[in-house]
């Protein structure tokens, strides 16, 4: 029994490497290559095309750490609804799959997923404008307006003389 | 004896330098309209308060410095260096408000390295920047690609007497025409010939990545201005690696390369003989250099073919043509060894071709200094009365002359002392050397690879640094110290 467990913790941490943000997997790469790993992290940009799969690109929460995630046609779902953008914050993914510091399909680095969950929901980002934004332009454009009309008559007396 | 300036030099400098602004403002016009077809309101704002501060400032300086005096070449020297001042720090506007920016210095960091086609970049959660600023940040790198005196030249008449003095200025060392307008308008029709091709393909590969279409025509034209003006900076964070594309790799790769090809070679190559191509001094010294330094990043790597051209050979490439597009994430090329990444500052120094958009110290003055170096070993070997005299045939034969050979060590030797001093200051705030020296390289040379140094979080005053040497990098030196020393006369009076 005692060997059992003995060999399931030494599994575990051999083969089976729990990252939870992107920047602890990208900060010590070769730690986790070739291992199953589990990561949250917002899906940004669109789903891209590739020949037996879509590839998702995945942002650190916190961090500007962004990474590949390859998903088999087999597995792909579409159920994520929010790809973070400027109108858009993108749903948040738990993502288990097998990290390739060097795929050897893609020859890239990424993660190739065995089970995607969205943890958060994303959502639509509301625009918000200052109202000194809206003050300031009007009395910019009034100031810009002067000073073009004031060169154009001074440019048209210089064109007369 | 030095010719010191007097009142009337300064207002038609700054009456100049007036109509430049002004020129200047009617570009944000482009990001404003496109804010307007993709709904994004606040960067509309954005974009309406640049332009109004930008076109009021233009036309105050035109209405406050009357033109007294006719452009000679000490003015034009002082205004293209201000002009590059005055144009980041006006671009730097619209990135500011958007508030992807922690200060005005990072804005303004951002802006200089988009006019200078570096691609050094300094902004905060990229993924949720508007379309609308990320194609400013791109068109800003085309603006500056294409030289902010050059649409100057192009476009308002009062300059065209001391265009000639302009465009030299700008650090273009030759001109295609006699006539400046002329060379100025070819170079804006092959610009606008590739911008078409170029988006027209890129637009095709991101359709078939799975790209809306007005996505994959805004990215398009974001890829293009990056790689043609050999920028660097992309719509994601990513890089080139964000879109897992291998044909994409191969696009920008091309327009990498002809964005650092000579643009008096496409003229050549375009209206007169194509067999230019074979012969030319530059393009023999680009293959030289490209496949000594391949060879030795083989040595470096040590991969298989394939990890060959996605790691390093794609990296060169981009390093060596001054883009500074990636296809691999920011940790692996941390991970890079010593000696490959030495591989890729070199290739960084080097550049691309005389009359280009890339920066660091190009390959004509290198193939220059390498011959005149093999002549003088010749001239010692051969008999003492024997007359030795080296050509090299650019668009012409021409007789290798002490002049451009002393213009190219001078230039060169700028270049290294700029390397190096960039470099110590990375050393003084306690970053390791290789790392210092790379970020440098890349900063001078217009590159904008980076392992790491350039972040919103570096000090205050390496940012100064960069965006000096930046500016000092992509004017070539000359345009800046001059101006300088014409500012410094007026201490002697």
């Amino acid at each position: 029994m005692r060997k059992f467990v003995f060999f399931l913790f030494f599994y575990f941490f051999l083969f089976n490497l729990y990252a939870h943000n992107l920047e602890d997997l990208l900060k010590n790469p070769s730690l986790f290559d070739k291992k199953v790993v589990e990561i949250e992290a917002e899906v940004v940009g669109e789903p891209l095309k590739e020949k037996d799969g879509i590839w998702i690109n995945v942002k650190d929460r916190n961090k500007d750490i962004v990474l590949g995630v390859f998903i088999k046609n087999t597995l792909w779902q579409k159920r994520i609804t929010h790809y973070g953008s400027y109108k858009e914050r993108g749903d948040i993914l738990k993502i288990k799959g097998v990290f390739h510091l060097f795929c050897p399909q893609h020859k890239t680095t990424d993660i190739h997923a065995h089970k995607i969950e969205i943890k958060e929901e994303g959502f639509l980002r509301e625009e918000k404008i200052p109202s000194f934004k809206i003050k300031l332009s009007f009395i910019l454009g009034i100031i810009c307006l002067t000073l073009a009309l004031i060169y154009l008559i001074k440019n048209r007396i210089w064109k007369r003389r | 004896m030095i010719i010191s300036p007097d009142k009337d030099d300064f207002l038609t400098i700054f009456h100049i330098l007036g109509r430049i602004v002004l020129g200047l403002a009617c570009f944000f016009l482009i990001p404003l309209f496109c804010a307007v077809i993709f709904k994004e309101f606040a960067p509309f704002y954005d974009f309406l308060l640049s332009f109004l501060i930008s076109a009021s400032l233009g036309f105050l300086m035109i209405l406050t410095f009357p033109y007294k005096k006719e452009i000679g070449w000490v003015h034009s020297f002082f205004i293209v260096s201000l002009s590059w001042i005055f144009a980041s720090l006006l671009g730097a506007l619209p990135l500011y408000f958007s508030s992807h920016w922690k200060s005005f210095l990072d804005a303004w960091f951002e802006a200089m390295s988009g006019f200078a086609t570096t691609g050094l970049s300094l902004v905060n959660d990229l993924e949720h920047l508007s379309l609308s600023c990320n194609l400013w940040r791109h068109l800003m790198m085309f603006i500056g690609g294409q030289g902010i005196i050059l649409a100057g030249i192009s476009f308002l008449a009062s300059t065209r007497k001391g265009g000639v003095s302009l465009y030299f200025g700008e650090a273009r060392g030759e001109k295609i025409f006699p006539n400046i307008i002329a060379t100025a308008r070819f170079i804006w029709k092959v610009s606008f010939i590739y911008l078409g091709i170029g988006v027209f393909f890129y637009t095709f590969i991101l359709l078939r990545k799975g790209l809306g279409w007005i996505k994959a025509i805004a990215h398009a034209f974001c890829l293009f201005f990056a790689s043609f003006d050999t920028g660097g900076f992309s719509p994601h964070t990513g890089s080139i690696f964000y879109y897992h594309s291998f044909s994409l790799e191969i696009a920008t790769l091309i327009f990498m390369i002809l964005g650092a090809m000579n643009f008096n070679l496409h003229f050549w190559l375009w209206q007169k003989s194509s067999k230019e191509i074979f012969k030319n001094f530059e393009i023999k010294v680009f293959f030289s250099s490209l496949i000594i330094l391949t060879g030795l990043l083989y040595l470096s790597l040590k991969n298989n073919h394939w990890f060959l051209f996605r790691e390093g050979f794609y990296q060169l490439i981009s390093a060596h043509t001054g883009c500074g597009f990636t296809n691999l994430s920011f940790y692996q090329i941390n991970r890079f060894k010593e000696s490959t990444l030495f591989i890729l500052i070199i290739a960084m120094a080097i550049g691309g071709g005389l009359c280009s958009t890339t920066g660091g110290i190009k390959l004509m003055r290198l193939g220059l200094i390498i011959k005149a170096i093999k002549g003088e070993i010749k001239r010692i070997i051969m008999p003492y009365k024997a007359v030795y005299k080296d050509t090299y045939h650019h668009l012409e034969d021409k007789i290798l002359e002490q002049a451009p050979v002393r213009e190219a060590f001078i230039i060169i030797s700028l270049y290294s002392i700029f390397y190096l001093l960039g470099a110590l200051v990375g050393l003084f705030y306690g970053y390791p050397f290789i790392s210092s020296l790379f970020e440098s390289v890349s900063a001078t040379a217009n590159v904008g690879l980076s392992l790491g140094i350039t972040h919103p979080s570096m000090p205050a005053l390496l940012k100064l640094v960069y965006i000096f040497q930046m500016w000092l990098g992509r004017l070539e030196f000359l345009s800046i110290f001059i101006a300088l020393g014409y500012s410094l006369s007026l201490l002697r009076k």
